[in-house]
């Protein structure tokens, strides 16, 4: 059927688009260089991120710990590289717990329609009514905190911006006439769903996906920094700052290298996102 | 316009409950017994029981929640677990700290952002509008905690020029009036207290500023640019306007309706941000205050907490939607 080369013909268009644009580019290849950090953290970080050298102390900037040392005589750069890996995997499941519900959700709610699709959506506009940040805080508090649990709570908070896009894309395309060429050729509602209406929600979803990595990275981080998050010793960024803070004065490049590396991976999804965003939806530039 | 605005009076009803059904159920939604969970693993069973009691966990749901919202008409939040003082009378306390502070930081991004975004586009695809337009993309992508730690060790360490921390002076004290201690001072003429008091606000402020400053420029920027290409914008030109007057006087006005949404909509995010910028401050306002209830596992006062925050904002919201209706005479027609 159509979806065949539906999928892969839009997405040739939007790389093609995106391959003339500058900033994406800058976007992608620092988005892509995280991941090969994140992938490569054991190879190439110099030292264990949680091995520590109480006699060492924090210890400025040197040649043998380029970004100094903790209170704990832990390498600094070691640390921050291994974070790569927990922030990267926190972003991909909170997006991915994102896409997956909201997807289904949205796409039913606009396929279905009715009350089914009423109650779905005063939902959705209930979770979109409240403060994200809050919303997170809220979830973690009724599970406790902990790395798993913010990370579901971010994602939870923004399956409705999911459900949104998902549901808009499956209403107008639902009346097509080759979608309705399809129900009369006797295709299960399943069949037509996946076939037809979810490849057409692929473009804006990506968008949402990419510029949701930045979103889902920094409040992940933002999380731990208050203590809902990750918990000592784990070298999740936003976790190290909050410990370095009681080091400020006397050590800042504890508290710097963190949050350094969470502006520049946002940056790079965020410059991603929006390079998709003009591409398919030149208007905007 | 007096019958939209009752319309939309009458939407917030089902909104409110909607909230107050969901903060009802946070403590239900924990999981395992509730009672054990807020006092810890080494509670005694009498002060297990004691607690069940005293929040009434044996009733039926609907029955407890009737309880839950006849308390919240009448202003009761039920006590804090923890310091067994009245929440209501602890955020009430705390309220004032943060609306300030929500306040001036909604200030500072909306002129910086409106301002920003109105530049961008009227240089469009000049060095200005792509300076700017990094400068917004860096914003958004600002982690604000660590933006909050930098402008303390630059401005309030390094530099020695503005305080870190609290509200005012240890030692000073300003007459409350309003709560809003920079008001507060002015009304009572105070000018050290006024002086001090904003010297206070300006790092958090500033930092909490920064995310809702740079989206504002964005969408400033993209809804004057979307403004510039209507055909009264090429009338205005073509009768020999001068093209500060074009921009400004034609196409600013009517790009502002979806500026105003999203100036409602980061209220929320700024609200939100409160409570990781309280912390790094210590302000003392809810944010930080619900912080340390969450930490404290006291669901009360997180209950009320979140009341209150969440509350704030349909409100603002609804004050955004009620400004549509006198800026553009469409919406309250229903067009």
């Amino acid at each position: 059927m159509a979806s065949e080369w539906v999928v892969p013909a839009v997405l040739r268009e939007l790389w093609q688009g995106y391959r003339r644009h500058r900033a994406g580019q800058v976007g992608l290849a620092v988005a892509a260089g995280m991941a090969l950090v994140a992938i490569t953290a054991p190879w190439i970080a110099p030292e264990s991120p949680i091995a520590q050298d109480l006699y060492l102390g924090a210890t400025p900037p040197s040649l043998a710990h380029p970004l100094g040392t903790d209170e704990l005589g832990r390498d600094v750069l070691s640390r921050v590289i291994h974070g790569a890996r927990i922030s990267l995997t926190v972003g991909l499941a909170a997006v991915g717990i994102a896409l997956g519900l909201g997807t289904i959700i949205g796409l039913s709610a606009g396929y279905y329609g009715g009350t089914f699709d009423l109650w779905l959506m005063r939902l959705v506009d209930l979770m979109l009514a409240l403060p994200s940040v809050l919303l997170a805080v809220v979830v973690v508090a009724i599970l406790g905190p902990s790395l798993a649990n913010a990370m579901l709570a971010v994602g939870i908070v923004i399956v409705p911006q999911y459900a949104r896009l998902a549901r808009a894309s499956a209403l107008t395309i639902k009346e097509e006439e080759y979608v309705l060429a399809m129900r009369a050729l006797g295709a299960s509602d399943a069949r037509i769903l996946a076939r037809s209406i979810l490849p057409n929600a692929v473009p804006p979803l990506i968008v949402q996906t990419t510029l949701g990595m930045a979103t889902a990275i920094l409040d992940a981080a933002g999380l731990s920094f208050i203590g809902l998050g990750a918990q000592p010793p784990s070298p999740e960024w936003g976790a190290m700052m909050s410990q370095g803070r009681e080091l400020l004065l006397r050590a800042p490049w504890v508290v710097t290298s963190p949050g350094v590396a969470i502006l520049i991976t946002v940056l790079g999804f965020n410059l991603a996102g929006d390079a998709l965003r003009d591409v398919l939806d030149p208007r905007l530039r | 316009m007096l019958a939209y605005a009752g319309r939309r009076l009458l939407l917030l009803v089902p909104t409110l409950l909607a909230i107050s059904v969901a903060v009802f159920l946070l403590i239900h939604l924990i999981p395992g017994d509730p009672a054990q969970v807020m006092l810890g693993e080494r509670a005694t069973p009498a002060a297990l029981a004691a607690l069940r009691a005293e929040l009434g966990l044996g009733d039926p749901l609907w029955v407890q929640y009737g309880r839950f919202l006849g308390g919240l008409l009448r202003g009761d939040l039920g006590r804090s677990l923890k310091t067994h003082e009245k929440v209501s009378q602890e955020i009430a306390v705390r309220f004032p700290a943060t609306l300030e502070l929500a306040l001036a930081a909604m200030g500072i991004a909306a002129i910086g952002g409106i301002g920003l975004g109105i530049l961008a586009a009227s240089r469009h695809r000049t060095l200005i509008d792509q300076l700017t337009m990094g400068v917004a993309v860096v914003g958004v992508s600002m982690p604000i905690f660590w933006l909050g730690l930098m402008l303390m060790l630059l401005f309030g360490v390094q530099l020695g020029w503005l305080p870190i921390a609290g509200r005012l002076d240890t030692g000073l004290t300003v007459e409350r009036m309003t709560g809003l201690v920079t008001l507060d001072a002015l009304l009572t003429g105070d000018w050290h207290g006024y002086r001090n008091a904003l010297a206070h606000l300006a790092l958090p402020a500033l930092a909490l500023a920064t995310i809702p400053m740079a989206v504002i420029a964005r969408m400033t920027r993209s809804s004057v640019l979307e403004a510039l290409r209507q055909d009264y914008v090429r009338t205005a030109r073509a009768k020999g306007l001068a093209e500060p007057a074009v921009v400004l006087r034609h196409a600013v006005r009517n790009a502002f309706l979806p500026t105003l949404t999203v100036l409602g909509l980061q209220f929320g995010s700024l609200l939100g941000g409160a409570i990781i910028t309280e912390t790094i401050f210590a302000w003392p306002g809810v944010g930080r205050w619900l912080l340390l209830a969450v930490h404290a596992r006291d669901f009360q006062a997180v209950q009320g907490g979140v009341l209150v925050i969440a509350t704030t904002f349909v409100v603002v919201n609804l004050i955004v939607d009620l400004g549509y209706s006198v800026i553009d005479p469409r919406v309250r027609h229903g067009q």
